[in-house]
């Protein structure tokens, strides 16, 4: 599956939801991509330019762990004007197994997500764009 | 450096306004401020204007509204925080010298539902449907409740106890009260958070007259209140929830050598009913953990030991963006002064603290004293 959304992101059949954000690796794995410092280790996702711990410019693009821990989370049913999607969708935020605090969605009913369950990466379908493409997303969901 | 003082408040009531521009709103805010003040347009040094979403130079606007005088003015955004931070630019004016009198107004005229346009079109926040203000409380709201044990019933008695402060404001959007019951039966917008514990999107206008402590006495008789610290700071990297509340709120207290133990009044950023349960913790009013039970104990009560939010809050009074931390002040000093009629707080506050928060991190506070 997640091999079919690679292909179609690199043949242009579907869009990224921001640039930079993800990557695949050899197994096909989707995984957040972070910028990490390389002077003192800190590590945020999304990248910024500058180092948030020491301020330093030596920020590289990090894959992130794909498997973390739901540190918090809701079920927004009524989005801003800006989200194209479905309603009802989950906010989360979750804690990576590298330690990284993230923020993106987790699909699944909202009645699974449990706080401090482990969750994984995926790759998944958000809403389609003016020209009908998909346009896909990095998302949580519950492991196993 | 000179004290600031406050001497002239005045507000246009929060609500829905389609025939009214936001011009309107702020002129009237404006002029009765000046009235309050026993001030007049041309003595107005500097005028500062916060809004967020009014256009381009929409301070000038309502400065042609009351004549070309040729005075600096001065257009202010900082998201939910804009009028507070306008307040602390103002006072830092003064305090510089530059003027003696200046005037702050805050208004704002809202679209319905939640608030769109937060965040770059293209980021990653705003495309994956992130940037909704109320998730953002709902995420700490449920690790509160899972930290620290704190209830979703004492989260809405923020709601129901700002309603009623909110009854006898005649400046407020809701002048109803609100049962318990009501809240909790209230349909779910982000889990836990319930309509009823969400502000209104709303259009309104406040404004305050500032002034040196030199040429205060020239205008009004009525008790001065000062400036007596304010602050605007942004967030950290890697720190708790509570940490850019707390530190903005000590600079201020540390200003005005006073303590969180010393306040007696207070008007906070409830934009969301757990907003108001934490802001009692990193305000210094309860220690972290607590504030579910320092409401529900009914501290923050009109009668309590502690009022917050007799206004009726960002819940009740309403919140027009930029017009907030200004509406705070004035509702402040009402209150010191003993002026504000059936919602007057009894314990006679000789110092109170102002404060609002909002997107990008910033945090903004005004300490009060009489």
């Amino acid at each position: 599956m997640t091999t079919n959304y690679q292909e179609a992101l690199e043949k242009g059949w579907a869009v990224p939801v921001a640039k930079g954000t993800f990557s695949f690796d050899s197994d096909g794995q989707v995984h957040l991509l972070a910028s990490k410092c390389g002077y003192c280790g800190t590590t945020i996702f999304p990248s910024v330019a500058r180092c948030p711990g020491c301020f330093k410019a030596n920020m590289q693009a990090t894959p992130l762990a794909t498997g973390g821990e739901l540190h918090s989370f809701t079920t927004v049913r009524q989005g801003p004007p800006e989200w194209k999607g479905e309603v009802p969708y989950i906010i989360a935020s979750i804690t990576t197994a590298d330690g990284v605090e993230v923020m993106t969605q987790l699909a699944c009913p909202p009645e699974d997500a449990k706080l401090g369950m482990n969750v994984t990466l995926q790759i998944s379908p958000l809403y389609k764009d003016d020209e009908d493409r998909e346009v896909l997303g990095p998302v949580f969901v519950p492991a196993n | 450096m000179t004290k600031v003082a406050i001497i002239g408040a005045g507000m246009h009531e929060c609500g829905r306004f389609p025939d009214k521009t936001f011009a309107d709103l702020a002129f009237v805010a404006a002029q009765n401020a000046l009235d309050d003040a026993n001030a007049g347009w041309t003595d107005v040094e500097a005028f500062y204007a916060s809004h967020t979403r009014q256009g381009i130079s929409a301070g000038e606007i309502i400065g042609q509204e009351f004549g070309l005088t040729g005075i600096p003015m001065f257009n202010v955004e900082n998201a939910c925080a804009s009028g507070t931070t306008a307040i602390h630019a103002a006072t830092q004016a003064i305090k510089s010298g530059a003027h003696d009198i200046v005037l702050v107004a805050g208004f704002e005229k809202m679209p319905r539902g939640v608030i769109g346009g937060i965040g770059e079109e293209t980021s990653f926040g705003t495309r994956m449907g992130l940037n909704v203000m109320p998730a953002m409380y709902a995420l700490k709201a449920k690790r509160h409740m899972h930290d620290f044990g704190t209830t979703e019933e004492q989260i809405a008695m923020v709601a129901v106890k700002n309603h009623k402060n909110g009854v006898h404001n005649p400046y407020a959007q809701y002048r109803n009260e609100i049962t318990l019951e009501q809240v909790m039966n209230s349909r779910l917008v982000c889990d836990p958070i319930k309509l009823l514990e969400c502000c209104p999107t709303s259009d309104g206008a406040a404004a305050i007259v500032l002034a040196s402590e030199k040429v205060a006495r020239k205008f009004t008789q009525k008790p001065l209140i000062y400036v007596a610290g304010s602050s605007v700071q942004t967030s950290r990297y890697n720190v708790d929830a509570w940490e850019a509340s707390r530190r903005t709120s000590e600079t201020a207290y540390e200003m005005a050598g006073i303590g969180a133990e010393d306040i007696q009044l207070a008007e906070c950023h409830d934009a969301f009913t757990i907003g108001e349960i934490m802001h009692y913790e990193e305000l210094g009013f309860c220690p972290v953990g607590e504030g579910g039970r320092f409401v529900e104990e009914g501290h923050a009560s009109l009668t309590g030991k502690l009022p917050v939010n007799p206004s009726g809050g960002l819940k009740a009074r309403g919140h027009p963006l930029g017009m907030t931390g200004v509406a705070q002040v004035c509702e402040v000093t009402w209150q010191m002064r003993g002026e504000a009629g059936q919602r007057q707080v009894q314990n006679n506050p000789k110092a109170a603290i102002t404060h609002t928060q909002g997107y990008g991190g910033v945090c903004a506070v005004t300490v009060l004293t009489k």
